[in-house]
């Protein structure tokens, strides 16, 4: 029975989800427009006989959609059925995430037929006869196909990009049963198969070898026909066409740097993926040959290889080791090290010699010619007017004027000295003080002088 | 010139064994920069030399520093302590692929490993075996505690019993990710 055209499409739209079913299968055959019998009858039995319109049958009924031209053949044979390309596009109207995006041959297609029609109207552009409008009138139909198409087309992607971007949200948050692998492929492959072509060919800089780009074809036509006065409204429309088409390169732009975002984030954590999973393997690798049963050398090492490969803790210490290690010099010399030895010679140098001195012995034996040159010493300098210290004031005498000077010479100063001083003004004290040289030292008991009058 | 308290820190920090790291987690849980590791890079040749007169080596990484004895050979360098490291941080790795998490679990503040994923990880069989093959303790949270949390490789959330891999712990990661990529495996997006 032969149906009015919209009253099946009606029927069509009003069971979309079972029809949409056609297209998910069409797209896994890669876009052949072919489905198995089964298929069709098994969703018409199981969803379009539940509806209570008792005219669904006659309107969506596999021999109603062949008798008018919904499926334009029915191989029983191989029990396929063919599908016609605009219900096709219907559906994927319908649903923009099931619209077939533009792959690399389509958009080559459109470019050849755009060059091929420039190529025409260089030629024959010029003319005014019905063939030449017949041509600008093909020509800007064919615009108007690319203009759908790309429009059609970035929606597409647009939906595309989207369900990845859902797709790596549920990866990020752990909710994804997708393999990074599986995420990146789709991410690349939508990337590579669709998206990247597209932006390519609405690309206004873009440059092809051996053949013209849309844009330069385009723009060689807009230019000659600039030329011709005549033509010079055709080089404005045809401007603003182009413009139109070419204003979807942004859009696309702004999709491949989508992709490339989450590709970049994807292939760390893939390159991650591999990294580790290899370096773990290599570690089983390394125990493998420890599964000997035996008991010796079983165990892992450091020295095994995969350890050997990395070194980014190596030396790393014990905890709450021991400060043993104090000077551990590496074996090769080094300026430090030279250093160091420079300083322990200065402080070798520096350091007096801890010498032990000992008691002035209690028999002092003094040349006659020493106790002269100190009896002379004495009575050319004379007493003062007074002193705290005569032991002292004898040391520092002698010892300033004297060559050789030693501890026994303040005693036969201080012999020398006496007869000198007036027994009255001398203070004998119980103050012990001491005297040395290098040698010796001499514990005394203190005698001062008081102020007054010397009799020398 | 540097700063005699915060050196006296660094000290107690590096002879116990511990990694300074150039970030730490503050108490709310965010990344800040660490005092200690800002103190020895601004004074890196007294660092440097304290520890290497007294036969030590100050190991300064772009990303972090710790000490370890001065020694000619690179088997020298291989102590039981590098090795039980490198083991736990990779067991941790391979937990991650077969989990099928992201790499950011172990790295940013909003993941981390908890205990449970530990005693997840302990489970495996490959792990089972790698405990027996290196002589690890049975209880595996008390190695990665004793091993990478002590020395700052990995850090706890505060009050979270979470952990994360501080910037040793990720810089190990990235010398893995160097050695063991395939060469063929790179970015075909460019």
């Amino acid at each position: 029975m032969r149906l009015n055209r919209d009253v099946i499409l009606n029927a069509i739209i009003k069971h979309q989800s079972s029809f949409l079913k056609i297209l998910d299968f069409i797209d896994k055959q890669d876009g052949v427009p072919e489905i198995p019998e089964k298929l069709y009858l098994d969703f018409y039995s199981q969803h379009i006989c539940e509806d209570e319109d008792p005219n669904i049958h006659a309107q969506l009924s596999l021999t109603a959609l062949l008798k008018n031209g919904v499926f334009i053949h029915h191989d029983k044979n191989t029990g396929s059925i063919s599908v016609t390309d605009v219900i096709i596009n219907m559906l994927r109207f319908i649903d923009v995430k099931r619209a077939r995006e533009l792959n690399r041959h389509d958009l080559e297609d459109l470019r050849q037929r755009v060059s091929d029609f420039v190529d025409k109207l260089l030629e024959y552009g010029n003319n005014d006869d019905e063939d030449t409008n017949e041509l600008y009138g093909t020509f800007y139909r064919l615009l108007s196909e690319i203009h759908s198409k790309i429009k059609e087309n970035v929606s597409a992607l647009d939906a595309q990009v989207k369900r990845v971007s859902q797709q790596y949200k549920e990866f990020n948050g752990g909710d994804s049963d997708t393999s990074v692998f599986e995420l990146y492929d789709r991410v690349t492959d939508l990337y590579n198969k669709y998206v990247l072509p597209c932006y390519e060919f609405i690309d206004p800089y873009m440059e092809m070898k051996g053949k013209r780009a849309l844009t330069q074809s385009i723009n060689q036509l807009i230019e000659h026909l600039a030329d011709v006065p005549s033509r010079l409204h055709e080089s404005n429309r045809l401007q603003y066409r182009f413009t139109a088409i070419s204003s979807y390169y942004k859009d696309i732009g702004a999709l491949v740097r989508k992709l490339k975002q989450y590709s970049t984030y994807l292939a760390q954590d893939r390159d991650k993926f591999i990294a580790i999973e290899t370096a773990f393997n290599t570690l089983m690798d390394d125990v493998m040959p420890l599964r000997h049963g035996k008991q010796k050398n079983k165990y892992l090492t450091p020295n095994a290889p995969i350890f050997q490969s990395l070194s980014t803790l190596d030396g790393l210490r014990e905890h709450k080791t021991n400060h043993a290690p104090k000077l551990n010099w590496i074996e090769s010399r080094t300026a430090l090290q030279f250093k160091e030895y420079l300083n322990l010679l200065e402080r070798e140098e520096s350091k007096p010699e801890n010498k032990t001195i000992k008691p002035l012995p209690e028999d002092v034996r003094i040349e006659e010619e020493r106790q002269m040159e100190i009896a002379r010493l004495i009575a050319k300098t004379g007493l003062p007017d007074s002193i705290s210290d005569v032991h002292e004031f004898v040391f520092e005498l002698l010892n300033q004027n004297l060559n050789d000077f030693w501890l026994g010479d303040v005693l036969f100063g201080i012999q020398e000295l006496m007869p000198y001083a007036p027994q009255e003004r001398l203070l004998f004290s119980q103050e012990r003080r001491r005297q040395q040289d290098e040698k010796y030292y001499l514990n005394y008991l203190n005698i001062g002088l008081e102020r007054g009058e010397l009799d020398v | 010139m540097y700063n005699t308290e915060l050196s006296v820190e660094i000290n107690q920090a590096l002879t116990a064994g511990k990694v300074i790291n150039r970030k730490m987690l503050n108490n709310s849980g965010q990344f800040v920069s660490n005092p200690l590791f800002e103190e020895i890079m601004d004074n890196i040749p007294a660092y440097t030399t304290q520890y290497e007169m007294s036969g030590q080596e100050l190991v300064s990484k772009k990303d972090f520093v710790y000490l370890r004895k001065s020694s000619s050979s690179v088997e020298d360098l291989k102590t039981d302590i590098t090795m039980k490291a490198a083991l736990l941080l990779l067991m941790l790795g391979k937990y991650i692929n077969e989990q099928n998490f992201r790499f950011t679990k172990l790295t940013e503040p909003s993941g981390g490993i908890t205990k449970t994923d530990i005693l997840a990880l302990q489970e495996m069989d490959d792990v089972q075996e790698l405990i027996e093959k290196a002589k690890l303790k049975n209880d595996l949270f008390t190695e990665i505690k004793n091993v990478l949390i002590n020395r700052y490789l990995l850090l706890e959330m505060p009050g979270s019993e979470r952990f994360i891999l501080s910037d040793a712990g990720v810089a190990f990661f990235e010398e893995v990710v160097k050695t063991y990529i395939e060469p063929e495996s790179e970015n075909n997006f460019d």
